[in-house]
């Protein structure tokens, strides 16, 4: 499994692969990018199979670079993990094909529970 | 819209608890003498719900906050994963606000910097949460214009 984080924070980056690593998806290969736009470069030349992604991001925000993501047609397994929330951000991810949306501060269970039901779909 | 102090320490009890894992304890004690040498984040919220939130930590608790986020050791971290790592903690209090509003606003980027004293707003803040994690002092700020004003950005 590969696992692509895109989050301009490095802390950040650091704590979502420590806690995928305790979900259900356990070690896995992790890829980074700084924001969208380096998210993108990966996602071509890593093929992973789930992204996850900030949403407030310089150069290119999270929402952004899903949206260029799912224009060229990839169905990759798509996650916000984001202190952006609220109904519209919510509304906006999913309608521009996120398949979930994990407020900051999260735990490892609320990422599984979020996964899960994709993985299986997958 | 206006957020008060019993919201913001909620918020900040869920970043340092749930997922940092480090104790958040509130104290009514001023936690930061003058002349602390501090990493000051703050991020602006424009919209719905308009203000800027500031975080205060004096540069023992920035190493302590940054050696949990890297699992690394102090003498390991960098300068800029300090930084970083205070700015996350800015950046998830300010978020959190943001979600309060029903209505559209738009967070910042967090600015992050180092100072040997508070940071100089123009006015008082709205509301301030001292607390101590892991043991050691923060500093909470939140300025929110009054009606009919402005903030300005970091």
């Amino acid at each position: 499994m590969k696992v692509l984080i895109v989050d301009d924070s490095k802390a950040m980056r650091m704590i979502v692969g420590r806690t995928l690593s305790q979900t259900d998806v356990g070690k896995c290969t992790v890829v980074e990018a700084v924001n969208g736009a380096e998210g993108l470069q990966k996602l071509q030349a890593e093929q992973p199979d789930i992204v996850l992604s900030d949403w407030n991001m310089p150069e290119m925000t999270g929402i952004q670079f899903l949206q260029k993501l799912r224009e060229s047609g990839s169905r990759v397994i798509f996650g916000f993990i984001t202190s952006e929330t609220g109904q519209e951000i919510r509304d906006l991810a999913i309608d521009s094909g996120a398949d979930f949306i994990i407020r900051k501060p999260f735990t490892a269970q609320t990422l599984n529970t979020e996964l899960q039901p994709c993985l299986a779909k997958s | 819209m206006y957020v008060d102090r019993e919201t913001m320490d909620q918020i900040i009890g869920s970043v340092f608890e749930e997922m940092l894992t480090m104790s958040a304890e509130f104290t009514c004690e001023q936690v930061l003498a003058p002349g602390t040498q501090r990493v000051i984040a703050s991020i602006s919220i424009s919209g719905e719900i308009d203000g800027i939130v500031v975080v205060e930590v004096p540069m023992d608790t920035a190493v302590l906050i940054a050696g949990t986020m890297f699992a690394s050791p102090p003498e390991d971290l960098l300068e800029e994963e300090i930084h970083d790592a205070v700015g996350e903690i800015v950046n998830m209090l300010g978020g959190n606000v943001k979600g309060l509003s029903i209505g559209d606003s738009q967070l910042s980027l967090p600015c992050v910097s180092c100072d040997a004293d508070s940071i100089e707003m123009e006015v008082p803040p709205t509301g301030t949460s001292c607390v101590l994690v892991g043991g050691q002092p923060m500093k909470v700020s939140w300025y929110q214009p009054v009606r009919g004003t402005s903030s300005s950005s970091c």
